[in-house]
């Protein structure tokens, strides 16, 4: 197995190949789906019955709607075939290049994140959901028997600070299209936009520096392998034991940073239309809110990677479920790896849920309010929950 | 060539094209785009080299921090007069001929000193694989020696800092007549 | 000489004076109880309050640190050491130039108290501000890595540009101070850029390290090491050139000097060019030879030394404002201080005669704008030529000082400017650069012009309008006045202590 490919090892440069695709799949997924399930809910909690219109005829007469899911493919054809808009703007060129710079930062960023453990590729095709592929369990299991890799698309040392850095490089994407699309409500959303994220970006940095410091590491990798250690015997550290205070700061600072209600003044429609991208139209806006919304699905994967212990599953070790009390549970590895990623799914929508349902819950924030919460309360706060964790920490507490 | 070494010389050429956009930009917006465009270009030369905690702050401090600052002020000045809007001053045309001729004679040392631009190709397809390694470029390396070799250093700059916020409130504090004392 | 990681008994001086820092920000911000407190005893508005407690805290304060400065030497027994990962140097000759950049800085308050309450600029940021500029000038001269080099100089320049733009109901103020801000920039990122190849070429950032591992086999400069230092070197030169404006880079000198306020001008073109000064001795004029490179070095210094020689002299002749004419008179000084480096003989000789020149020179400059900060008026600046008409009929004290500080820029003896300039060309003549050395002496005849028309302006010419009104709390500006004028005769009939000194500090960046 010496064949490369630009110098990197043809097998590992595929399976990277795979993971990759399949975790930046999972976020164009996580869009659509977030998409649809924010009409839905909406339409819940409004007491109505939300899109269920469109569907796919089958023969019989009847239509496939999957419960309006249907209707997001319907927009996104809409999108594609309507006419695109152009402002007058200063800069068309811009003008598109926002549209980039919001959208590309969002999906990168995941790039970091463990989905599942360690992955022993010769074994995975013995599971009973590979096995009955002809060939390749044969295959790997001679030519490539010790052959493990991460489910993780970038084994970076800096990744916890890679994230941030992605994050930072987000902000152009609403500077630049509320400046270039030449509409005073544009512009308004873009000063908003811009001095919200770097307000709270500060917070949600100082959040997380009491994690680092608990865990040792910026390593995202590293961080999860923390959490699956056990306090006491029995008690997951995961990040929501160890930094409670720092979870409810982190959510705060991470749904500010993504524009959400209650932080949703760059784009308060009842007041400047509908903020720095106003002047899109299409599917140029489409790409806006889909990069909104694969951003929301981000935070919720940032929260259980940092708080809830990734894709850990209490007491489940790379051989089986080794319990408090005692007992063990063998579990085949085929079946860790699914659990693993069940878990870390499972987790994501959740926390997906929960942030879509902070949308109907809380009214919009005044600007003044949102600017003193994020400097006077959050930025304070951080650096106290650092303190305190400092402390504990020179006193051998974790 | 190794791939790194590719890579690194891509951003290297991606770094001096921003920084070339930088100059011939007409409108500064564009200009601080192409500054934008060589600190990722750095950046990825930094993470290129291993230092992937420098490529990070890289991006954290100058793409995110400052250069937003940059383009913050720019979007708020609201540029739209011609006279703003210049490619080059007329005194352009006097220095850059002498940039060009310093840049020349570099180039010209340099070229001889490295042989011909074959040998400079020969010298990068054979120069050695650049290598990772625990005590080089992770947080902990990067650390340790801020906290050690340059502890001074770090803690002058944090002084310095405070001299720059005494010295910006000075500047600001003062009403048009000199007469306020806030 | 001894490396220690850490002996606060080595940086006493320096540590005094961040505290000094910490105590005026404390007091300023606790300035309303303690106006309470002393508000039976002194009769003063709470503004006029706050300014006197900043200016007094101040003097204490550097007298305390100028008495720390002795007090190490006499701890550490006059050996120098290296500091903290080579990051500083401190005792030894160091200490010398230390306490006379502190000189320069009490000086610079003296002129400074009465001149911040006319021009109503709020005195604890004044204060705070000197404080840290003198602070960068301190570690600037003491560092010993590139890395401490850059952050110290920007310290000692960032408050600088703050202070020149102090006046800012004075539009030249602001104009000098962006001025000031945007050359600067630009001035450091030659100096980073040159750092950069320097480790680039070398590895290190220790300036000794660099210095010795840079080899100039030729002057073809004919391998990678050797053409990236010297480039290194030359962008370093340049970032250092501004500083202490050496033709070309000193288009911002007379616009700046112009624009700021005088005690601030005076401050600048003393502390500033003196550490920036000796910063460029360390790298250029060490004990390091610079091999094929030197003779590069021996034409562009000795060319951009010998231009600003006769462009500082010629320029400053036509100039009508005094403050102008000393900039332009402080470009031609850089040029001579240059001159004295520009044989490249790295001998201490060398180094000795710019130390000496630029310590002279502290006294002579604080002392010119001292007469002029003492003849400023509430409403009226004394700045022209015509200001002058006259002066020595009211003030013939004035009028005296100005006459030493002219005789003294002039290289007229007794004065110091005359040892010192003995000493300069004395550096040329041992080079046998001739041509050079006449030269830089017929400008320094033509300087002898523009010097003596202040004085037959202020002693020959009839004042235009009543002048008369006389000032109270001048006695810090005379303080200062009589200091520096007793410096200036004193050194310049007995120039062999002095020289000591310059040998000392000089000896130390060998």
């Amino acid at each position: 197995m010496e064949s490369t490919f630009f110098g990197i090892n043809t097998v590992t440069f595929i399976t990277n190949l795979v993971i990759a695709g399949g975790i930046f799949g999972f976020m164009f997924t996580m869009g659509a789906v977030m998409s649809w399930s924010e009409r839905k809910q909406s339409a819940q909690l409004q007491d109505r019955i939300g899109a269920n219109r469109a569907g796919i005829p089958l023969p019989g007469g009847k239509s496939l709607k999957v419960w309006g899911f249907i209707n997001n493919i319907a927009d996104a054809i809409k999108c594609l075939v309507k006419e695109d808009f152009k402002p007058r703007a200063y800069d068309l060129f811009m003008y598109n290049l926002a549209i980039f710079f919001a959208f590309i930062p969002a999906v990168i960023s995941v790039a970091v994140i463990p989905f599942a453990g360690e992955v022993h590729l010769a074994e995975l095709f013995q599971s009973w959901y590979l096995k009955w592929i002809p060939g390749l369990p044969e295959y790997f299991a001679t030519n490539l028997p010790n052959y493990v890799f991460r489910v993780q698309v970038a084994n970076l040392n800096v990744g916890l600070l890679f994230v941030f850095a992605v994050g930072s490089i987000s902000v152009f994407g609403a500077i630049l299209a509320g400046w270039s699309s030449n509409n005073k409500f544009s512009m308004m959303g873009a000063l908003r936009a811009c001095s919200q994220m770097i307000s709270y970006e500060v917070a949600m940095g100082l959040a997380l520096l009491g994690i680092i410091f608990i865990y040792q590491t910026v390593d995202v990798w590293s961080l999860v392998q923390g959490q699956r250690e056990l306090a006491f015997g029995w008690l997951p550290k995961w990040g929501i034991v160890l930094q409670p205070f720092a979870f409810f700061l982190f959510i705060a600072s991470a749904v500010a940073e993504n524009k959400r209600m209650p932080f949703d003044l760059p784009e308060a429609e009842s007041e400047i239309i509908s903020g720095y991208y106003t002047e899109y139209s299409a599917f140029k806006m489409l790409m806006f809110m889909f990069a909104e919304f694969i951003e929301i699905c981000f935070v919720a994967i940032m929260i259980t990677t940092l708080f809830f212990g990734g894709y850990s599953v209490p007491y489940l070790m790379a051989d089986g479920f080794h319990w408090p009390w005692g007992a063990f549970t063998a579990v085949s590895h085929g079946n860790v790896v699914l659990l693993e990623l069940g878990s870390f799914l499972t987790k994501v929508f959740f926390f997906c849920f929960l942030l879509q349902q902070a949308r109907w819950s809380l009214p919009r924030f005044r600007y003044d309010q949102l600017m003193r919460l994020g400097w006077k309360y959050l930025l304070p706060l951080a650096l106290l929950n650092l303190v305190v964790t400092v402390i504990i920490v020179a006193l051998g507490g974790f | 060539m190794d791939f790194n070494i590719f890579m690194y010389l891509t951003y290297g050429v991606l770094a001096i094209v921003g920084a070339l956009g930088l100059l011939i930009a007409k409108h500064p917006l564009r200009g601080a785009m192409g500054l934008l465009v060589t600190m990722l270009a750095l950046a990825g030369m930094y993470a290129q080299l291993h230092a992937h905690t420098i490529a990070v702050f890289q991006v954290i401090i100058y793409a995110g921090a400052i250069m937003v600052l940059i383009i913050y002020f720019i979007m708020l000045l609201d540029i739209q007069s011609q006279d703003y809007i210049k490619r080059f001053a007329p005194l352009f045309w006097l220095g850059a001929p002498v940039v060009a001729v310093i840049v020349g004679i570099f180039l010209y040392k340099l070229m001889q000193i490295l042989g011909s631009s074959a040998g400079v190709m020969s010298r990068l397809s054979n120069a050695p694989a650049l290598q990772s390694s625990e005590s080089y470029g992770g947080m902990k390396a990067f650390s340790t020696s801020l906290l050690t070799t340059y502890t001074f250093a770090f803690e002058y700059v944090s002084t310095l800092l405070f001299a720059a916020i005494v010295a910006v409130i000075a500047i600001v504090q003062l009403d048009w007549k000199g007469q306020g004392h806030a | 000489m001894s490396e220690l990681f850490f002996d606060p008994a080595f940086l006493l001086g320096e540590l005094g004076l961040a505290a000094l820092i910490v105590v005026l920000t404390l007091a300023d911000a606790f300035r309303k109880p303690l106006y309470q407190l002393f508000n039976g005893t002194t009769q003063l508005s709470e503004l006029e309050y706050r300014n006197r407690q900043a200016g007094w805290l101040t003097g204490i304060g550097f007298v305390i640190v100028a008495a720390l400065f002795i007090y190490t030497n006499k701890l550490t027994g006059g050996e120098p050491a290296i500091l903290l990962h080579n990051s500083l140097k401190a005792g030894g000759g160091l200490l010398i130039g230390k306490l006379v950049i502190l000189i320069a800085g009490i000086l610079t308050l003296l002129l400074s108290i009465r001149y911040t309450s006319i021009e109503s600029i709020p005195g604890i940021d004044y204060y705070l501000l000197l404080c840290f500029s003198l602070l960068g000038a301190l570690t600037l001269i003491a560092a010993e890595n590139f890395i401490m080099l850059f952050l110290a100089l920007e310290m000692m320049s960032i408050p600088i540009y703050a202070m020149v733009g102090l006046k800012r109901y004075n539009p030249r103020s602001d104009e000098s101070a962006i001025k000031y801000l945007l050359l600067g920039g630009f001035s450091s990122g030659f100096l980073l850029l040159g750092i950069s190849f320097l480790y680039g070429a070398t590895g290190s950032l220790v300036i000794s390290d660099v210095l010795t591992s840079l080899s100039f086999p030729t002057i073809e400069l004919a391998t990678p090491q050797a053409l990236f230092g010297a480039l290194g070197l030359i962008f370093l030169f340049i970032g250092l050139a501004f500083k202490v404006s050496l033709v070309p880079f000193h288009a911002w000198t007379p616009d700046v000097y112009e624009g700021a306020a005088t005690p601030i001008t005076a401050f600048m073109s003393v502390a500033v060019k003196l550490s920036a000064f000796a910063v460029i001795l360390k790298i250029f004029a060490g004990s390091t030879s610079f091999g094929g490179f030197d003779s590069i070095l021996v034409g562009m210094l000795g060319f951009f030394a010998l231009i600003t020689v006769m462009y500082g002299n010629s320029v400053a002749i036509v100039q009508t404002n005094v403050k102008r004419m000393l900039a332009y008179s402080s470009i031609a000084h850089a040029g001579y201080m240059a001159l004295a480096i520009a044989p490249m003989t790295h001998t201490v000789d060398a180094a000795k005669a710019v130390l000496f020149y630029g310590i002279g020179y502290v006294a002579m400059n604080m002392l010119a704008f001292g007469v002029l900060i003492y003849l400023t008026r509430q409403n009226h600046y004394c700045e022209t030529l015509d200001d002058l008409k006259g002066v020595a009929r009211k003030f013939p004290g004035a009028a005296a000082m100005m006459t030493i500080a002219m005789f003294s820029l002039a290289g007229i003896p007794p004065a110091v400017g005359f040892v010192g300039k003995i000493q300069i060309f004395m550096q040329l003549i041992n080079a046998h650069m001739y041509i050079t050395a006449v030269i830089a002496l017929l400008f320094s005849f033509v300087a002898l012009y523009f010097y003596i028309n202040v004085l037959v302006v202020m002693y020959m010419k009839e004042p235009d309008t009543d002048k008369t009104i006389e000032s109270s709390h001048q006695f810090p500006v005379w303080v200062a006045m009589a200091a520096s004028a007793l410096l200036i005769i004193l050194l310049g009939i007995l120039p062999t202590p002095l020289l000591n000194w310059s040998q000392q500090w000089a000896s130390i960046l060998f």
